[in-house]
């Protein structure tokens, strides 16, 4: 439960830089969504219901706090946390390639989602074509980074004696 | 017992997705008003006030020293533009002292006066899909909904706009998220002001915004100033959005397609200015 509190906590805690601080570090003009990032490494070391219940907090406070229409995100992220945390009972987890394979397939799928939703909600999705180049250099610096974001969870996990 | 377990695990699953799936219908043709999270927004924005501020104070303290020795020549160049201007401004007042009807609307127009709020940016979408920012102003400082959201600068004679930068969608009781004009679903209708025709524009995923005339036979040309046309009673009349950068031929060959380069910097967005407007 305690282990819980404190994923919640750094996911809060974290959507706030995501949403101002990180946009002062973009690289290329392009930002790491590091929100995906711990949604994956939270599920992969828990199970499929806490994967998907921080899934959805992350999605809520997009949805809230930026967009107009409430669920997108919510969705997706609910999605990502859900899968990879039926799965992740069934790996082996101290694999750190393992991470940045599944942040690398996340983001795709998010992204891909995202074409998917837009498409229906009416968007001119055809554009997507010209923010390629950026989505294919976040999928990069996503996988990249989170294995420093994994380290870190590590190292904070130990600090509060969580296993 | 396990097997049941997964079952209505997956079963779980499904409705949630359903549920989500049905909300974003809802909100999205506006029969479910989206929430603004009450009093945890009004934390959550709070803390997103003070790490951009921080972010602000970083990357500028850095830049400042890196330009240091910019700013002398800058301050040569800005000085003789602003001379420039300057006898431009009374070559164009004397032009429009010559005839009645031009000196009535010059009256009304450096009269026009709005009554203002300054807003700070306080958290931005990072995505590629969408563009939008939060504000740090809302509903107790008398925001609405559908309130215009403009980039200008404070002198002494007033507030002098550089361009328009989206609307207000939803407010909280101190924030307010905010659309940008690079928005998909931002759409406005424009003047041209050099052939005087108006018509739509429309932000666009990519960031880039596009625009057609109402009138089909009308030709724009590059480098044109665009503004608000008031027209659709939700932007006021004669802001400032850009310039046409871009025309294009259709293959629809009546209908003309424009590119706009908006007037505003999106990435170095800090402070915003909103009208207020009695509707």
């Amino acid at each position: 439960m305690k282990k819980i509190g404190i994923m919640a906590a750094i996911i809060i805690i974290n959507f706030i830089f995501q949403t101002s601080l990180y946009n002062y570090v973009n690289i290329f003009g392009v930002i790491p969504n590091i929100s995906l990032i711990l949604v994956v490494i939270f599920a992969m070391m828990t199970n499929s219901i806490v994967g998907g219940f921080l899934g959805i907090l992350t999605g809520v406070l997009y949805d809230i706090m930026l967009q107009d229409i409430f669920g997108v995100y919510t969705l997706i992220f609910f999605i990502i946390g859900c899968i990879i945390g039926s799965f992740s009972e069934d790996v082996y987890r101290d694999n750190y390639m393992l991470y940045g394979l599944i942040s690398l397939l996340s983001t795709i799928f998010m992204h891909f989602s995202l074409f998917v939703i837009l498409f229906f909600l009416k968007y001119r999705v055809s554009n997507a074509y010209y923010i390629l180049e950026s989505i294919i250099l976040e999928i990069v610096l996503n996988t990249v980074i989170s294995i420093v974001i994994l380290k870190f969870v590590v190292y904070i996990f130990n600090k509060f004696n969580l296993k | 017992m396990n097997s049941i377990n997964k079952h209505i695990k997956k079963v779980l699953f499904f409705i949630i997705i359903f549920i989500l799936i049905v909300l974003i219908g809802l909100t999205s043709v506006g029969k479910v008003e989206s929430t603004n999270g009450g009093i945890f927004g009004n934390i959550v924005t709070g803390l997103q006030k003070v790490t951009y501020n921080l972010g602000q104070t970083l990357t500028n303290s850095f830049y400042s020293v890196q330009e240091i020795v910019k700013m002398k020549e800058e301050n040569i160049l800005l000085t003789e533009t602003v001379h420039e201007l300057q006898e431009q401004v009374r070559s164009l007042e004397n032009i429009v002292n010559k005839s009645d009807a031009l000196e009535a609307e010059y009256e009304i127009k450096t009269n026009l006066k709005y009554d203002y709020i300054i807003g700070q940016v306080i958290a931005l979408d990072d995505s590629n899909w969408f563009s939008r920012f939060t504000i740090d102003k809302g509903e107790l400082d008398g925001l609405n909904k559908n309130d215009i959201v403009i980039h200008a600068v404070e002198t002494n004679n007033g507030m002098v706009q550089i361009g328009l930068v989206g609307i207000i969608t939803e407010t909280g009781s101190n924030w307010s998220k905010v659309i940008t004009l690079l928005d998909e679903t931002c759409k406005i209708s424009y003047r041209d002001i050099n052939n005087d025709e108006s018509g739509i524009l429309q932000g666009s995923i990519d960031g880039k915004i596009t625009g057609y005339f109402f009138n089909s036979k009308s030709v724009a040309a590059q480098g044109d100033s665009i503004l608000t046309s008031g027209i659709g009673e939700i932007y006021l009349p004669d802001l400032y959005i850009g310039k046409v950068t871009e025309v294009i031929k259709t293959t629809d060959a009546s209908i003309q397609k424009i590119i706009v380069e908006p007037a505003v910097d999106f990435t170095k967005l800090n402070k915003v200015f909103i009208l207020k407007v009695n509707r």
